[in-house]
């Protein structure tokens, strides 16, 4: 019979795993979906089988947002593409993924470790302090023509879900936009948002915040 | 001012369930009226069925609005009101009462009868005979609370409608819908990836929502009855804001395959082509119809900052709707049409507040910090929201006037995106 109250009597156990590396978002493996009728059943909360089989790793940790009002954009002007230094090319940093395309692989350190552009509340503003590490990643890509990436934006928890996608893609796209400066091909850049829905840190201070509010980047393949 | 409060507490012990179901329900009540009533006990429930007159008790005290008047000891199998013992239930404090009668017919059908008394002028209100199966017990229930409530509010109740919200447990995002009192949770998807933004068909047999399954944002339709979904846009970029027009045969949704977050207005059966009908170069998001269908609000920061806007249901005509404030989000307007509710940022608090169209009057009706997802009960009395409190996702409700409050806590668990349905038939 039917009389399941509101009631989880499943430990839940929130996101978490500030030390887990964001995947891939296309590493093949399909997110696990299981759709229910509630005709006549009479199975209460019926078998909710959210196996964790399916968890793409992107689960991990994505997101976290502003809720931003206001918003001012700006991309920030990207000078040449004169990378600095570190191990920039792909060279021994890089390792083939699995569509074939190289990428920086795991290992890679440097500039290509950074995966993550953080932001101020309120804004998709590209800080200075990152011209460095887009200025790497757009010279590997530059130099790989075959290797693509996600930009993943992404929001601290406060606001608006839906106004917090929005805002996530703004983020991403301002990153792209440099990336795009810098020489990398459209077509080797596809920007979307997680809104609020994956933040890299669980906790609800403005430190966790800040970690959340950001635009990740994803080598496909790695 | 008279501030009461109690906390019911609703123990699923009926269920025969070997883990205890438990739903907290805390109801806080400021200044409201509230009208006296003894429900009794149905004459022929038995202890196997689902208890009438408890369920219909429930309904009326969660609202605030009325008192429940103990029964007990006065008059037990009480049938014909020609029996009622007024003077006795008068002293009682009752100004109104409830008896009723279940019995079980041949065929297996049930027969319910109530009659709703007026005590003082020792009348009889209104009376109404059910001839169902046993499963539609709950459903018969919440209808007839929602008669009693009308005959002695003089507007109609909600009782007999459905919600929706997510659960996030674990890596797992469960889409339910429950009934309008948290009983009947069901899981109607289940999925490792997030779901946001449900929103009920009016007709309440389908729910458009958000699923991230394919690693991105895209729009999706599933049919309750049957279980089976729909792809209704899952274009480049990203894809989101289900809102269903009121006939049904629309939706709205943002957009951003030509850039930026735009909306467009679609098929609600996902055929043709999306039209687009915002052009900003800022985010356009979170659109809702006007009861009417004549008007679109939605979110914008085109002014600099996200505030509410309206449009003509064609995208024309634009119009500012809020100027208080730096963040105003998630417009939704009132069945009636003449109210506006959003979530309004204040300092570090996000509440729902309240806009009188006409008079453009704003009221906060919330204490809580961090309030998400606002919508109406479909009688336009109660909002129900997500808040988060001590970093746990919740559902709230509050009442248009701000007077009566609930909090529907679990013992754990983080619960979002919540959404009020249609009026059951």
């Amino acid at each position: 019979m039917k009389k399941i109250l509101l009631t989880l009597l499943i430990a839940v156990t929130i996101v978490g795993c500030a030390t887990r590396k964001p995947a891939p978002i296309s590493d093949g493996k399909k997110a696990q979906v299981e759709e229910k009728s509630i005709g006549s059943d009479s199975s209460g909360t019926g078998g909710v089988n959210a196996g964790a089989g399916g968890q793409d790793g992107a689960g991990a940790n994505v997101d976290a947002g502003a809720g931003a009002d206001g918003i001012r954009g700006s991309t920030a002007g990207a000078g040449g593409a004169g990378v600095d230094g570190n191990n920039g090319s792909g060279g021994d940093a890089s390792s083939a993924g699995a569509g074939g395309a190289v990428t920086p692989g795991a290992n890679a350190t440097g500039m290509l470790a950074q995966r993550s552009i953080y932001f101020d509340y309120d804004s998709f503003s590209v800080k200075d302090e990152y011209k460095p590490v887009l200025q790497a990643h757009a010279k590997f890509l530059v130099e790989n023509s075959a290797s693509k990436i996600y930009l993943q934006g992404h929001t601290d928890e406060r606001g608006s879900r839906e106004y917090n996608l929005a805002l996530g893609q703004k983020r991403a796209d301002a990153v792209r936009r440099i990336m795009s400066v810098l020489g990398v091909k459209e077509n080797q850049i596809e920007s979307v948002s997680y809104g609020e829905e994956k933040p890299k840190n669980a906790g609800h201070d403005e430190s966790a915040y800040g970690q959340n509010r950001r635009a990740d980047i994803i080598y496909q393949g790695e | 001012m008279k501030q009461l409060k109690y906390v019911v507490i609703l123990w699923g012990l009926f269920i025969g369930l070997s883990a205890r179901a438990e739903l907290t329900i805390e109801i806080s009540v400021q200044g409201a009226k509230q009208i006296p009533v003894a429900i009794l006990p149905f004459a022929g429930q038995t202890p196997s069925q689902q208890n009438l007159s408890k369920i219909i008790g429930a309904d009326l005290a969660r609202t605030g609005l009325f008192k429940l008047v103990d029964p007990a000891g006065l008059q037990p199998d009480l049938k014909q009101p020609q029996h009622v013992a007024f003077a006795e239930w008068r002293g009682r404090g009752a100004e109104a009462m409830v008896i009723g009668t279940l019995e079980t017919g041949a065929t297996g059908k049930l027969q319910v009868r109530f009659h709703l008394l007026d005590v003082a002028k020792q009348a009889q209100l209104i009376s109404l005979d059910y001839s169902i199966v046993p499963a539609q017990l709950r459903p018969t229930a919440h209808k007839i609370a929602d008669v009693i409530y009308e005959k002695l509010l003089g507007e109609p109740g909600a009782f007999n409608t459905k919600i929706t919200y997510v659960v996030k447990q674990a890596t797992s995002f469960l889409l339910k819908v429950a009934d309008a009192d948290g009983y009947n949770e069901q899981t109607v998807l289940a999925s490792t990836e997030p779901v946001i933004s449900p929103s009920w068909s009016p007709d309440g047999s389908k729910i458009a929502y958000v699923s991230f399954e394919q690693k991105k944002p895209i729009v999706m339709v599933q049919s309750l009855a049957t279980g089976a979904r729909s792809v209704i846009a899952a274009f480049k970029g990203n894809n989101s804001a289900p809102a269903w027009s009121p006939d049904g045969n629309k939706l709205a949704v943002t957009l951003t395959k030509d850039g930026g977050s735009q909306l467009y207005l679609m098929n609600a059966d996902g055929s043709d082509a999306p039209t687009r009908i915002s052009s900003s170069a800022g985010i356009d998001t979170e659109p809702a119809f006007s009861p009417d269908g004549k008007y679109i609000v939605f979110t914008s920061d085109r002014g600099g900052s996200p505030q509410v806007y309206r449009a003509s249901a064609s995208g024309g005509d634009v119009q500012r709707m809020t100027y208080s404030g730096t963040y105003n989000v998630s417009p939704r307007y009132s069945p009636d049409g003449k109210n506006l509710i959003y979530i309004q940022r204040n300092g570090a608090q996000y509440r729902v507040v309240m806009q009188e169209l006409d008079s453009g009057q704003i009221q906060v009706l919330t204490d809580t910090a961090l309030d998400e997802s606002p919508s109406f009960a479909p009688n336009g009395r109660t909002i129900l929201y997500a808040t988060n409190v001590k970093g746990r996702g919740m559902l709230a409700t509050v009442s248009h006037d701000g007077r009566i409050k609930q909090r529907l806590t679990t013992q754990v668990g983080d619960i979002r995106e919540p959404a009020w349905g249609p009026l059951l038939k």
